[in-house]
């Protein structure tokens, strides 16, 4: 423990660890000094002086904020010469202040405002003129300057250094005329610059979402979490009248810290969209009409009933997403084995067997070493990419990039290792030869196996199969094993395919010759790690017990249900038995496999009988018979589990619009109409997600306990065993080929992209860019490319057409197409499980 | 009296390296690189009293003696920001007499465990900037700077970088981060530059003319020195006079000369009945004439008058002067330069100035003088840095002693001259 400190603060003892401010032994015992320049999460800056307090024995005021404690002090916080000047300084700032208040979307939330009226001048000494200052000019689109409200502070400037790594902002100009600006002709487009808003004492900064949308004292607080990604950033939702106003930060150090991403802030205006589907939609005459829930429910229960009868109930199936809560996904799973009958049971997205949590935030926050295989937090994870430039940044953490595409994180320096796609395993191998070559690997192993296993991926032969330079290889290997705390992260695409096992192996090899912990997935989706719990696979029961006959014997029990012995069948395999008329009903909740499979489209339509229950009529939803209206994460009551595995709550913060149900709601009455109770309801036939907790607390072996009540506000870790870590082989099948493809696809999300809920948030996907294919200067040059041609990507089974962006952030021999930002679907370039698709670019 | 710091100005060509060497220069050098060991150069110079010539007159022995024992590499930094207005005798040494500063760096570097030593010199001075760079050219040539000094085994990098023009950047944090190339804000202290200055390395930052000072200390010891002066304010320093005086310019003398022997026996006596002085740069507080007759020029006498030694630039301000448009003038020197990290100066400085312009425009209220007094103590010791305070000298002292001017201003719309 740190030595302790006594001091006595206004004739009060307080004790606190060596180190600490005077402010924060203040505010440790309630002794209130007001702070403008100051922000725990930020370095001392000392520039405003409002914190300036009267401490014996040392010449005139010292700043609070950056006068450590000494034994002994005496300090005196509201002394009159202390509180002349706190006056004094409020003085000064009101003297050009321009008091927007009743305009002010700070107002009601503004330190100025409060301390004026706390501490302030209750009279103004100042007859000069104002000076005048720009105001209400766009930022960003995302951000409102008034420099005239600026007090100057640097939190904003001193945040985009400190944390996000983004030098956007600064001062320019000095006295009285300076100003917070971005660099002339320079954007201000840092996904993470909502966070300036949050940090901002006065309404210098403000929202362009929120922006006169209400008045701060009027909105209702509600604690939820992000639904965008698999961070699950902890937010709080500000309502007034039923509608999402605003979404800010909320504290939790063992998550977001108080930091969002631009994309968990700002765009939420989905929720309002007037394209929402609002009311049940069957198709009569071949188009979809509004209808009653109980006609849509009755339709759907006769026909999934009939098409059970008439053709077992292998011939049904139910696909899920990971964007739904564990309330949701538990009770679809077991829809569709209890009632249904059926295993065939799946969501878009799954992560595959062996693929585990990240670690704790806290773990990745303060690795010294961080190896991202094929993965790309500031796309996939913005606030861990966040937490990673802090680290590097500041602690000069290295950052190992594994990925044919540069990332941001490059710029770090870290080596990057530019593999040719399908060659991931040798490389990882390749790894583990040079750590045992050089004898770099912990103490203590057993590496006499391995050391044959990889004995075959010296670093000259992996540079030939992999097109990574030796020795960047074994600057990697030297990097890694050198930190004390590294941490490996890898991308769920990385372990997906036919090489996803030996991957997962090759990078447990490596994690263990290493001493680090289990490698992490970056998972993607919100809830990627819930709705595996939950059972949302066909191999799965909840808890991920698998489909023995024991464990049946017991749900079935408890379910008061015979559940199905047969196996299910993946979302692949139905959508295959699908197109081969073997599959004719499917029920998918908030999914879009008609953009994300790559036979999607077309075996959706070879359907009898298709029920979508979403937000939107996505081009899923178009190809349904009945369509069910889905609550937003916003509008139902919940838990999502988190990519590090922290199980955390999600409060109704809106009525669902007309006649929009959660998606939970929907499974419970639809079972409810087919004849079956399948748990969650209580006496007035509400659906309770609450209860629903309960079970599955009972039936999921990680969730034992769990309910809403321990949950809290900040969530609790749930932790599902690993595999026993030991070296395992494994094998490198080099890639086919295909000489008239000549290119590998790489794809990846971005952030901003055109997925349902993102282009349908007004004023974000303003930020979405066009579709394009990037492309290397050297194959461009081949094949006479100039960068915004408009080309096409063609491989043996589709193409796309798209404009060229000529960049050597991919690398040669490689074409990156993002997801998400065409309305032709991508994935359709590419044959379900290969390893890498092949393709060739020409030019319209 | 003879010369030491002034010595080679006047002498033709004395900016030229075998002008000075031909004068006995870098003597003193190879003395200090054959006969001393750096702490015992530190030790010399902590004997002879040597007080900062940038404007607070901190010994420089006792600065050189907080560096971390053991920590490198660590740099030195010459501060020829010379910003003050008032002040300009640093200009005449860097103009006349390069190599001796130069000659003062390297000596100061070696004390102090220097590999690397800066001159950090105010972009205005175009002229003495590139006379500096060809000075350090010169002696890179002759093996004064450069790898191996004299054979001595001592290598040593000098830079010369030209500021942007800010005063700030002449307070020694400020200073750093301009020459580390960002913007010229002050610094948190502590960390203090001795322990982490520039690139967060221990770094000495010295006045022109107090790093000038070294080699003389080297050549004829600290009794010497001490020789010179008073007792707490031992030595020679250089005196800048303007304003109505006959012959203004600068001068040596030892410290504690008579004031009035600067302004009657070097400048020539005032050109006109003397109304006030600013000993000390612009932003010391003025004194009335009647204390100049027993003023002395040294630390302790001016701060005994209420005032300071500053920089060494006295200004004789003469009768027909309206003091209420000088500090008009100076409240909007110091708001212009005021860099705007701190609330305090930022917006005092120019509420400060704004009231000083109603008054001088005829728009002023009694109830004026309290407020600007006011003001002052609201900025007075709550500033980040001292260029807050700075701002108040002129306006705290014009009011003390011209009082009844401010009123007259005031009450008649006008100027009392
Ligand atoms: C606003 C401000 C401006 C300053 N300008 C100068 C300057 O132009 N030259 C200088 O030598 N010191 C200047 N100083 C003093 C320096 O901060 C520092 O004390 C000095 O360079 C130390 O050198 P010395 O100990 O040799 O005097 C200034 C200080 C302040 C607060
Ligand atoms: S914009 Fe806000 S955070 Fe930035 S300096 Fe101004 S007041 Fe501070
Ligand atoms: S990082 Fe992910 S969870 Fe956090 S705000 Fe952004 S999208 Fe939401
Ligand atoms: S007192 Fe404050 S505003 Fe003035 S120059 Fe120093 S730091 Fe800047
Ligand atoms: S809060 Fe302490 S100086 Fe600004």
């Amino acid at each position: 423990m740190e030595p302790l400190v006594t001091l006595t603060i206004d004739d009060r003892e307080v004790t606190v660890p060596a180190g600490t401010t005077v402010l924060n032994a203040a505010k440790s015992v309630g002794i209130e000094i007001p702070t403008l320049c100051y922000y725990e999460k930020l370095a001392p800056f000392g520039g405003c002086r409002i914190c300036l307090v009267e401490i014996e024995k040392m010449r005139g005021l010292q700043t609070a904020c950056t006068t450590v404690v000494r034994p002994d002090m005496v300090v005196r916080t509201a002394s009159p010469e202390v509180l002349k000047t706190r006056k004094a300084i409020l003085e000064f700032l009101l003297t050009n202040h321009p008091l927007d208040c009743p305009v002010c979307d700070k107002g009601g939330e503004c330190d100025l405002q409060d301390f004026v009226f706390k501490w302030g001048p209750t009279e103004s000494r100042y007859i000069e003129e104002k000076r005048h200052k720009r105001k209400a000019y766009a930022l960003s689109p995302l951000i409102v300057k008034d420099e005239e409200r600026c007090v100057l502070c640097r939190r904003c400037v001193r945040y985009l250094e400190e944390w996000a790594d983004d030098l956007q902002l600064d001062y320019f100009e000095r006295g009285r005329l300076t100003r917070v600006d971005t660099f002339p002709g320079q954007p201000f487009d840092s996904v993470f610059s909502g966070n300036t808003i949050d940090i901002c004492p006065v309404g210098a900064l403000t929202s362009r979402v929120f922006r006169f949308r209400a008045r701060s004292w009027e909105l209702e607080k509600v604690p939820s979490v992000c639904a965008y990604c698999g961070v699950g950033c902890n937010i709080t939702l500000d309502v007034k009248t039923n509608k999402l106003r605003r979404i800010s930060g909320r504290e939790n150090p063992a998550v977001n810290d108080g930091w969002l991403c631009d994309k968990g802030r700002f765009a939420h205006q989905y929720i309002d969209s007037p394209e929402r589907i609002t009311r049940p939609l069957v198709r009569k005459d071949g188009e979809l009409r509004p209808a009653s829930w109980d006609e849509a429910l009755n339709l759907v229960s006769q026909r999934l009933r009939e098409i059970v009868r008439e053709s077992g109930p292998r011939s049904v199936g139910g696909v899920g997403s990971a964007t739904v809560t564990n309330e949701a996904a538990y009770l679809f799973q077991k829809f569709v084995r209890t009632v249904l009958g059926t295993n065939n049971v799946d969501h878009l997205g799954r992560l595959p067997d062996g693929a585990r949590p990240l670690p704790s935030m806290t773990e990745v926050r303060e690795a010294d070493a961080i190896l991202l295989f094929g993965a790309d937090t500031l796309e996939e994870a913005p606030v861990i990419e966040l937490f990673i430039r802090r680290a590097a940044n500041l602690k000069g953490t290295k950052v190992i990039v594994a990925n044919p595409r540069r990332i941001n994180l490059t710029r770090y320096g870290g080596p990057w290792l530019a593999y040719r796609p399908g060659t991931e395993v040798a490389l990882l191998n390749g790894l583990a030869h040079v750590i045992l070559a050089e004898g770099l690997h912990k103490e203590g192993r057993r590496v006499a196996e391995l050391k044959e296993w990889v004995k075959d991926y010296p670093p000259d032969k992996v540079e030939e199969i992999t097109a990574v330079p030796a020795e960047t290889l074994r600057e990697a290997a030297r990097v890694l094993t050198e930190a004390q705390k590294a941490v490996l992260i890898y991308g769920p695409d990385t372990v997906r395919g036919p090489n996803g096992q030996a991957c997962l192996t090759a990078l447990n090899n490596l994690a263990l010759l290493i001493g680090a912990h289990e490698p992490g997935c970056l998972a993607q989706e919100p809830n990627s790690w819930g709705v595996l719990d939950m059972g949302l696979a066909p191999h799965l029961y909840p808890g991920r017990q698998r489909l023995d006959d024991k464990v049946r014997e017991r749900l079935g029990k408890r379910w008061k249900a015979q559940l199905p012995s047969e196996a299910g069948l993946g979302l692949d395999e139905m959508l295959k038995a699908a197109l081969d008329g073997e599959l004719e009903a499917l029920y998918i909740m908030a999914a879009n496999p008609a953009m994300d499979h790559p036979i999607g489209d077309e075996a959706l339509e070879k359907l009898k009988f298709l029920v979508v229950q979403d937000l939107f009529l996505t081009e899923t939803a178009q190809l349904a018979d009945v369509v069910l209206p889905a609550a937003s994460f916003a509008e139902a009551d919940g838990t999502f589990t988190n990519m590090a595995g922290r199980v955390q709550r999600l409060h109704q913060a809106l009525r669902p619009l007309a006649e929009v149900k959660p998606h939970g709601q929907i499974i419970v009455d639809l079972a409810r109409v087919m004849g079956q109770e399948i748990g969650a309801t209580m006496p007035l036939e509400h659906y309770s997600p609450q209860a629903v907790m309960e079970e599955i607390a009972r039936v999921a072996a990680p969730y034992e306990g769990l309910s809403y009540g321990s949950l809290g506000d900040d969530g609790i870790p749930v932790t599902t065993e690993g595999g026993t870590r030991r070296f395992a082989q494994a094998d490198f099948r080099p890639p086919a080929t295909d000489a008239a493809y000549p290119l590998a696809l790489v794809t990846g999300r971005l952030l901003y992209d055109r997925s349902p809920l993102f282009a349908r948030s007004e004023i974000m996907r303003q930020l979405v860019p066009e579709p394009f294919v990037e492309i290397n200067p050297a194959d461009a040059e081949t094949l006479r490319i100039a960068d915004q041609d408009a080309v096409t990507v063609s491989s043996a089974r589709d193409s796309l057409e798209l404009r060229a962006r000529v960049s050597d952030d991919i690398r040669p021999g490689c074409v990156f197409v993002p997801l998400h930002l065409n309305e032709m679907p991508v994935v359709a370039l590419s044959e379900a499980g290969a390893a890498v698709t092949w393709v060739k670019v020409t030019k319209r | 009296m003879e010369k030491f710091l002034l010595r080679n100005v006047g002498v033709p060509n004395s900016h030229e390296i075998d002008v000075y060497i031909g004068r006995g220069g870098y003597q003193a050098l190879a003395k200090a690189l054959k006969e001393f060991e750096p702490q015992e150069l530190v030790n010399l110079v902590r004997e002879s009293g040597l007080r900062g010539r940038g404007g607070a007159g901190f010994p420089a022995g006792v600065k050189w003696s907080f560096l971390p024992k053991g920590v490198y590499p660590r740099y030195l930094v010459c501060n020829a920001d010379e910003g003050e207005p008032g002040t300009f005798k640093d200009r005449v040494l860097i103009e006349h007499d390069p190599h001796g500063l130069i000659e003062g760096i390297i000596i100061s570097s070696y004390a102090c465990e220097v590999e690397h030593a800066f001159i950090y010199i105010r972009g205005e001075y175009v002229f003495g900037a590139k006379r500096l760079e060809k000075a350090v050219a010169q002696a890179y040539e002759r093996g004064y700077l450069g790898r191996n000094i004299l054979g001595s085994g001592y290598d040593l990098e000098l830079t010369v970088h030209r500021g942007a023009g800010s005063y700030v950047c002449g307070e020694e944090t400020g200073l750093l981060t301009s020459l580390e190339g960002d913007r010229g804000h002050p610094k948190l202290k502590p960390p203090f530059p001795a322990s982490q200055g520039l690139y967060r390395k221990p770094t000495i930052i010295n006045n022109v003319e107090t790093l000038f000072n070294v080699p003389f200390i080297v050549e004829h010891g600290a009794e010497w020195y001490k020789g010179f002066g008073t007792e707490r304010s031992p030595g020679l320093k250089l005196f800048c006079i303007s304003g109505h005086v006959n012959k203004p310019g600068v001068y040596e003398l030892p410290l504690g000369t008579p004031m009035m022997t600067l302004i009657n026996d070097y400048a020539g006596g005032p050109s006109k009945p003397i109304k006030t002085v600013i000993p000390g740069g612009s932003s010391t507080p003025m004194l009335p004439p009647d204390v100049l007759e027993t003023l002395t020029l040294d630390y302790e006498a001016l701060a005994a008058a209420g005032s300071m030694l500053g920089s060494g630039a006295v200004i004789v301000v003469g009768e027909g002067t309206c003091i209420v448009r000088l500090v008009e003038r100076l409240a909007e020197f110091y708001r212009h330069e005021s860099c705007g990290k701190c609330i305090p100066c930022r917006e005092g400085t120019d509420w400060l100035y704004k009231i000083m312009h109603r008054i001088e425009h005829g728009q002023g209220r009694e109830e004026d003088i309290d407020l600007l007094l006011d003001i002052c103590d609201n900025i007075s010791g709550k500033s980040f840095c001292p260029l807050g305070d700075a701002a108040l000298g002129p306006i705290t002292s014009s009011i003390k002693h011209f009082r009844d001017e401010y009123l007259y201003h005031i009450r008649e719309r006008r100027c009392m001259v």
